[in-house]
């Protein structure tokens, strides 16, 4: 495979609070290729949100404090000055938010929003930037794009915001696009079409995209690869086929369990996970999940923390006791 | 796609247009701005309309009270007090307008980096204010011009300093909840500086408690500076001042209250006038009436 657009060793993201040192991303690594969908997925708390913003530089250094390396086409961005790390973000790595009502600057023109970065890394005249925001609007779906141009948010829908947030992301064809629950707090129907809007851009673009969301129904229409994360660790990588088909690690198989799913047989109850996510404060010395493990009866899973293995191709589960898988 | 065409069909006006039109609902800020026009269009003219010079001594003539050729009357000197306020307006104008200029340029830039950047730099920066907002306004004016002397230009830069903190703490405050917008992340994550990110996201965010208090302000410091001419820190005679004018007036109180009666209400007026004006701005640029915040309220 060619060389990754990014490569992530060891992300550690740690936040100085109060009550004490709170372990948010626990050494994370990954690697991205061009025009690939990672999904990472994890409920609420996991950490993969901050593992994000620390990867853009967008978190407040103190409190965070971020360790291990983020290497976009071989450059450090951990360590750049603020100066040069302007040049990548919005240039190399883009970023759409969770919230659109809140993503958008409410005093400001449509236009002047996706204009925006092209005067801050293309070097475009304001002719030449104005048609290639209509485009862009046009490209994302936006009906009458030159007439949106002059509107303000406040005069968007939930989903045409979400749209304009997607263009000031494209505006400078970036290599990566991460999409931070980009579609949790859109309604179902407008979610579809924002995660298809987004799978088609990037095979007109060529982009890569790394999709954070809790909602493994996302994921499978989108992912070529989902990473499961849980406690600030990644918990199973596997591809999405495969994750689905025969999950590994405990804690997959009781988020897969948690969803009900079209077309098979209805069960009297979904699964659930007793318990609550782990404190980052106070991190389990052992596996993260052990506490809320169904099949926890071994002092190993308290004792020692469990490293991805490889469990065959292209999966990886981070469990010394993996299920078998399904089909076998 | 249905819901989103549905929505566009009540397109509301430009945000500006929404703003002009529930200030013009608003009676007493129309009068307000009615009463302003005529004082900017005075301030401007009023040498060119004004009857008689202001210095035109005419003893014979003196203390006069209202008649039909010296409408306000005249004062002391025979000087007619209509000529004198008319004249008069452009000094008060003036004072305000530069006063609270300066008081802007320095204060809400204070405000934005304190707010934005927080930590030490705010803390040093607010602590200045604090120890300038401590003194009474009056008090830390004459002090001002103690030091650099009483003269009109002085005056300004003196009321422009009493001014400064308002501006920077009514900034900073609104700075603090902006800053943790999504839109501000989202800019820092296309590549903006935090200069852009400063004064094209965050200031336009945060201007309209600014402009209430700009309107607000222009009255306190025409007050200010009737005050400061009333003590004779101000505007010096020969020259006319509401506030001189005023003073002079009080000495002759019991035998003509007239000469003290129209300067004192031209400061009414103008007072006044501004202070409609603020009040009918404020409401027009109420959060809760905004469209904008609206649907930003129901998302949170």
């Amino acid at each position: 495979m060619s060389e990754p657009v990014l490569t992530i060793r060891d992300l550690a993201v740690r936040f100085g609070t109060k009550r004490g040192i709170a372990e948010v991303v626990n050494g994370i690594s990954y690697d991205l290729h061009a025009g690939e969908t990672l999904a990472i997925v994890g409920e609420s708390g996991s950490g993969k949100s901050v593992g994000v913003l620390a990867i853009m530089g967008l978190l407040a250094q103190p409190p965070a404090a971020v360790s291990g390396s983020v290497r976009y086409r071989g450059n450090e961005l951990l360590t750049m000055t603020p100066k040069e790390l302007r040049t990548i973000r919005g240039k190399g790595l883009a970023m759409i938010f969770q919230d659109p009502m809140t993503s958008l600057n409410p005093v400001r023109t449509v236009g002047y929003q996706i204009t925006e970065p092209m005067t801050l890394h293309l070097d475009l005249d304001p002719d030449s930037a104005h048609d290639r925001a209509v485009e862009l609007l046009d490209l994302v779906g936006i009906p009458s794009p030159a007439a949106r141009y002059d509107e303000y948010p406040h005069q968007l829908s939930g989903g045409m915001r979400q749209r304009v947030m997607i263009a000031m992301a494209l505006a400078c064809n970036p290599d990566v696009l991460i999409a931070d629950e980009a579609t949790t707090a859109l309604d179902v129907t407008t979610q579809a079409q924002i995660t298809e809007l987004v799978a088609d851009l990037q095979d007109k673009i060529g982009m890569a995209v790394i999709w954070i969301t809790h909602d493994l129904g996302v994921v499978a229409s989108i992912a070529d690869r989902v990473h499961v994360m849980y406690g600030g660790r990644f918990m199973e990588e596997a591809l999405v086929d495969d994750l689905y088909a025969s999950p590994r690690h405990p804690y997959t198989e009781g988020l897969l369990g948690s969803l009900p799913m079209p077309g098979a047989e209805r069960p009297d109850k979904l699964m659930t996970i007793a318990g609550l996510p782990p404190d980052p404060v106070a991190m389990p010395a052992g596996c993260p999940f052990a506490p809320r493990c169904r099949y926890t009866d071994h002092d190993r899973c308290s004792r020692e923390v469990p490293g991805l293995d490889s469990l065959g191709a292209n999966h990886e589960a981070a469990c010394f006791y993996p299920l078998v898988p399904a089909h076998e | 796609m249905t819901s989103d065409t549905d929505r566009l069909a009540t397109k509301p006006a430009s945000q500006g247009r929404e703003i002009l039109r529930a200030l013009l609902s608003n009676k007493l800020a129309v009068v307000g701005l009615v009463v302003l026009g005529l004082l900017i269009f005075v301030g401007i003219f009023g040498k060119a309309i004004a009857p008689y010079g202001v210095n035109d001594i005419d003893i014979p003539n003196r203390l006069s009270g209202p008649t039909a050729l010296h409408w306000f009357g005249t004062d002391n000197l025979g000087r007619d007090t209509f000529s004198r306020v008319l004249v008069a307006a452009r000094v008060s104008l003036q004072v305000g307008f530069i006063a609270v200029g300066f008081a802007l340029v320095v204060g809400v830039p204070i405000g934005l980096i304190a707010g934005y950047y927080r930590g030490g730099v705010d803390s040093t920066l607010m602590r200045l204010m604090d120890i300038l907002f401590s003194f009474p306004a009056i008090l830390l004016a004459i002090a001002i011009l103690a030091v650099l002397g009483p003269n009109i230009t002085n005056a300004m830069i003196a009321i422009g300093i009493v001014y400064t903190p308002i501006f920077a703490r009514i900034t900073r405050g609104s700075v603090l909840v902006v800053s943790e917008e999504v839109y501000v992340r989202a800019a820092r994550s296309l590549g903006a500086t935090n200069r852009r990110i400063l004064f094209r996201h965050i200031l336009p965010n945060v201007a309209a408690p600014i402009i209430v208090q700009t309107t607000l302000s222009l009255a306190f410091a025409i007050l200010s500076e009737a005050a400061l001419s009333f003590l004779g820190l101000g505007v010096q005679p020969p020259n006319p001042a509401w506030g001189r004018m005023l003073a002079d007036g009080r000495e002759y109180f019991q035998q003509d209250p007239w000469m003290g009666v129209f300067p004192g209400l031209a400061i009414l007026v103008t007072v006044m006038a501004f202070n409609f004006v603020g009040d009918g701005l404020r409401d027009a640029l109420d959060p809760k009436q905004k469209s904008v915040i609206e649907s930003r309220g129901q998302s949170a």
